[in-house]
């Protein structure tokens, strides 16, 4: 499939939107991606350079082809636009066919390297919140209210359809957040944002000062905001190790919301830059929290879903850690429905609206360009 | 409706007839069985899997009844093991997009397991042949090819012999996956080495002209083996010793000679190349052949420099059952690598990979 698409690449190269001169050859790289990602990813070295200059997307099946078809729309939109935001960096997309009866997606490869383990969480997360608050000032758009709300509601409907282990009182709890949504929202339109989807920090790569935010395939261009902060916060400070333990999780989730300490503490400093930054109330913080981790908890149910129909096992294990459970239990049992309910059961020590200290980070972020130097980076 | 496969007899190469119950040549009257509707041409009763024979049993009668997946995550229920990896994954077969594959290609996987690389292919090939010597393997993927209903993957049991039941050129991709070191242990009449080139050239013949041959492999000289990981006869440290030393330890210490013989990128492709083959490719798979993250072109050392400095941390983070897997190996190449790298020797590590991809043509 490679050897064909560099046929077709090197035959169309003058045509493509390319900033290099056409090579004699390429050379791939690949990179193993999660099993709900659906496409196997490959990076595009031309002739002897030392960086790659593609990321070459393939699609396993017609779910990852409708995913990449996204990406490349959303993309192509930013292209279109000239979409410009300070500090951030996005792929441009090259090429999008069908090679040998799979759908293949070839934008630019991001500049840098991979964001790290998390080694300067107080850098990382007030470098990731200054750049998501100017990404979401420059996407910003207005969206009938009708419209923002009416999904709010079917939220509601969809997790209680499809999670029927959820108890009367959880779905109370997550009906008033819903409540209090709505409320919120505008008489007659409100102001929605692009959203990335799936802003964890292996989809944030780093160069000087610069961030690219690469693949796209969950995205969306008018959604509700905080959602990719939202994302990049709850994902952040896991170490590898607990990734895909429950126990891990849920341990990480309540250092980061309940316990006052230093993680809890650049969290919520970026949350409420962010949110100061957009002019979004902090009181509406929760409502939208519990909102994400329910959107969160319905996604992530369809792609494990979609993994089990092609052969998966879901990576999920028991709440103890040690033991794989059945699959379609590990489905029902799944990670952003344990956050959500956990939020649900502890929510009134949830720390984030009576956070204390935000006239210490008041920094408006937008209208001011970054502070952050090319060398704290 | 599946179309029967064209099958010749592997002693004269004439197309071999079907009946209900075997397959007969007609030049020299062998018959070859067809258990549940599966052509065998296995000389004995072999098994070799992750599971134990009584195991796997269990598996096969489930899968019939339950349906595959539940058979593999329910009964088979791997606590602490990879076996579902082994089994469901189709990522496993990512080095498939670095072929010239297309829905015309005739695929033959040797040695297959479980399957999951003929299943990855079966999506973008026309035709997958998927041979094993451990009958219950084939069985299970022939249940598992009836109850998605993919009807262009033929499971054959067959593969302890160094002759194969078909026509000369006949393959776009013959696929060796965990498969070349094992054809000295298979063929003890002859030198190891001897039995691997004999069993090459074998599948040469079978290839189209332009057809290609990929094997996955590991590395002689791999990082994993130089700090002490067992070789497959289970002694550490014997494959890096010269054979005859390697020999006189391996019957020392198990009383068996040393026969899976493995090789550096040189001994690959000097191997290959007296096999027939020609364009050699080499790819790093990292952090193993079986479960690649990465497939890294070895060709010059630009790309791997890339993958040093910028993928790095990509690798070390893994996922849990990767870095519990390789805890040791991960630590002893972080510090490796971090070694390498200030003596500015980095480049020499892509000769340490633990394992390859290598894609060799017949031209």
């Amino acid at each position: 499939m490679l050897p064909e698409l560099t046929q077709r690449l090197l035959a169309q190269w003058p045509n493509l939107p390319m900033d290099r001169q056409r090579p004699n050859k390429l050379s791939f790289l690949g990179m193993r991606t999660r099993v709900e990602a659906g496409y196997a990813l490959f990076l595009a070295f031309a002739d002897s350079d030392n960086v790659p200059w593609g990321m070459v997307k393939i699609a396993r099946g017609s779910t990852a082809a409708t995913y990449l078809q996204r990406e490349w729309n959303i993309l192509s939109h930013f292209q279109k636009y000239k979409l410009d935001v300070p500090g951030v960096s996005l792929p441009r997309p090259i090429f999008n066919e069908v090679v040998s009866g799979a759908r293949i997606v070839v934008t630019t490869a991001p500049p840098g390297q991979a964001m790290g383990i998390g080694n300067s969480p107080a850098r990382d997360l007030a470098t990731l919140a200054d750049r998501l608050a100017q990404f979401a000032y420059a996407t910003r758009a207005a969206q009938p209210a009708w419209m923002v709300r009416q999904e709010l509601k079917n939220s509601f409907e969809q997790l209680g359809n499809t999670f029927a282990g959820l108890s009367d009182r959880e779905m109370k709890v997550f009906e008033g957040w819903i409540t209090q949504g709505c409320e919120m929202i505008g008489d007659t339109q409100t102001e929605v944002i692009a959203t990335h989807g799936n802003l964890h920090r292996q989809n944030i790569w780093l160069q000087r000062g610069q961030i690219a935010i690469i693949n796209w395939e969950h995205g969306d261009l008018a959604s509700f905001p905080l959602f990719d902060l939202f994302i990049f916060v709850t994902t952040y400070s896991l170490p590898p190790e607990s990734r895909g333990s429950l126990a891990g999780y849920l341990h990480t989730f309540r250092e980061m919301y309940f316990i006052e300490g230093p993680t809890t503490d650049l969290v919520c400093q970026a949350i409420v830059s962010y949110c100061q930054a957009l002019n979004f109330p902090l009181d509406g913080v929760l409502s939208h929290f519990g909102i994400f981790l329910a959107q969160a908890a319905l996604k992530e149910y369809e792609q494990l879903l979609i993994a089990a129909e092609r052969g998966y096992l879901p990576l999920l294990r028991n709440s103890d850690g040690t033991r794989r459970q059945p699959y379609r239990q590990s489905i029902k049992n799944q990670l952003w429905l344990n956050l959500l309910r956990f939020l649900i059961k502890e929510h009134t020590s949830f720390k984030l609206t009576t956070y204390g200290r935000s006239q210490n980070v008041s920094q408006f972020i937008v209208t001011q360009p970054s502070n952050i130097s090319a060398e704290q980076l | 409706m599946k179309e029967t496969l064209s099958l010749v007899c592997p002693a004269c190469k004439i197309m071999l007839n079907y009946f209900d119950d075997h397959l007969a040549c007609s030049n020299c009257l062998a018959r070859y069985p067809q258990r549940e509707g599966i052509p065998s041409f296995a000389e004995n009763d072999f098994y070799w899997n992750e599971i134990s024979r009584p195991d796997m049993q269990n598996v096969i009668e489930a899968a019939k009844s339950q349906g595959w997946p539940s058979a593999v995550y329910d009964v088979l229920n791997p606590a602490g093991s990879e076996v579902h990896a082994t089994v469901g994954d189709e990522r496993r077969a990512d080095w498939k997009y670095l072929l010239p594959l297309s829905p015309d290609s005739r695929v033959l996987d040797l040695g297959c397991g479980w399957g999951a690389a003929a299943i990855a292919l079966s999506q973008i090939c026309g035709q997958v042949v998927a041979m094993d010597a451990t009958w219950e393997r084939v069985q299970f993927l022939d249940i598992r090819c009836r109850q998605d209903q993919i009807d262009n993957l033929y499971p054959i049991h067959g593969g302890d012999t160094l002759t194969f039941p078909f026509p000369d050129g006949y393959f776009d991709l013959v696929v060796l996956v965990g498969v070349l070191e094992w054809f000295g242990e298979s063929y003890p009449g002859l030198a190891p080495r001897e039995a691997q080139l004999k069993a090459l050239h074998n599948l040469w013949r079978l290839l189209k002209p332009g057809g290609h041959l990929y094997i996955a492999i590991e590395n002689r000289f791999g990082y994993d083996y130089l700090i002490g990981r067992p070789d497959h006869n289970g002694i550490p440290f014997v494959g890096l010793l010269p054979r005859r030393l390697a020999d006189w330890l391996s019957r020392w210490h198990t009383g068996q000679p040393f026969r899976t013989y493995q090789y550096s990128m040189w001994g690959y492709q000097k191997l290959l190349q007296t096999a027939g083959f020609d364009q050699i490719q080499f790819y790093g798979d990292l952090p193993q052949y079986r479960h690649p993250h990465f497939y890294i072109p070895l060709k010059g050392d630009i790309i791997f420099n890339y993958f040093l400095t910028h993928l790095w941390e990509l690798f070390v983070a893994g996922t849990p059952e990767r870095v519990r897997e390789y805890r040791w190996a991960f630590r002893m190449a972080k510090i490796g690598v971090s070694i390498a790298r200030r003596l500015h020797l980095g480049s020499l590590a892509r000769y340490l990979v633990p394992g390859f991809s290598i894609i060799a043509q017949r031209i």
